[in-house]
């Protein structure tokens, strides 16, 4: 005889609490703090996932290994970028009566004098100037 | 993995060539092409977590009946929740 249902896998517990906890990942992926998401997008982190990834197909199965998969692209999914304002932005509110802020002042305020309201990030990330070579102001290397 | 490739019976594998073929073209009609927006009904229902869920529960039913079919629709549901998601963050 052939047909009828086919009889579904022997689930071991440890696999359906992964599959579990790797399904409420993909569905919550939104609501993680964008500090994880950045870890999760920087390339420690993205070795990491692609490492849990490739064991959780090693090891639970190719659905595990899918699952993971899809859990990694909802949390890359939602990786703030720095792109223009936007309101997921950890935006840092300096309360004005703030005796801490008083002490410790940021630079732009020490220095250039400024009085911002808020700060949308304190990390900067800034890059060398590229091909100097010193001859010239802004002379370019090959021109 | 490699048994469940196989197909039962004709009618399985029917409704597996059926599958694929569907969700293929929702893919190609949906998350390829620029122009196509999703449907209003899609677009509102994505917001909510028990939707998502759902969307995860059928990616593994159809992993568990299907290899194919199962990894067609984790692409679906990925695109469709990045860009459906993606939107709800522009605006």
């Amino acid at each position: 005889m052939q047909g009828g249902a086919r009889p579904l896998p022997n689930v071991d517990a440890h696999e359906l609490v992964l599959g579990i906890l790797l399904g409420s990942v993909a569905v919550y992926a939104e609501s993680f703090p964008a500090a994880l998401l950045r870890f999760a997008d920087s390339i420690f982190g993205r070795v990491l996932l692609f490492t849990a990834v490739f064991f959780a197909a090693t090891y639970g199965g190719w659905v595990l290994g899918l699952l993971a998969a899809v859990a990694a692209a909802r949390m890359f999914q939602y990786v703030p970028r720095m792109e223009g304002f936007m309101s997921e932005f950890e935006v840092r509110v300096i309360p004005e009566d703030s005796k801490k802020h008083e002490v410790h002042r940021w630079y732009n305020e020490r220095v250039l004098g400024e009085h911002p309201y808020l700060y949308e990030s304190d990390v900067i990330e800034s890059e060398a100037v590229q091909g100097f070579t010193g001859r010239a102001p802004g002379a370019l290397t090959g021109l | 993995m490699a048994d469940r490739m196989k197909a039962t019976d004709n009618l399985d594998s029917i409704l597996r060539l059926s599958a694929v073929v569907i969700i293929g073209l929702m893919i190609w009609n949906y998350s390829l092409v620029y122009h196509s927006p999703y449907p209003e009904k899609l677009v509102e229902l994505e917001q909510y977590p028990w939707w998502r869920a759902l969307l995860i529960i059928a990616i593994v039913l159809g992993a568990l009946w299907c290899p194919r079919v199962g990894v067609l629709v984790a692409l679906a549901a990925v695109l469709y929740m990045s860009d459906v998601g993606t939107m709800a963050i522009v605006s």
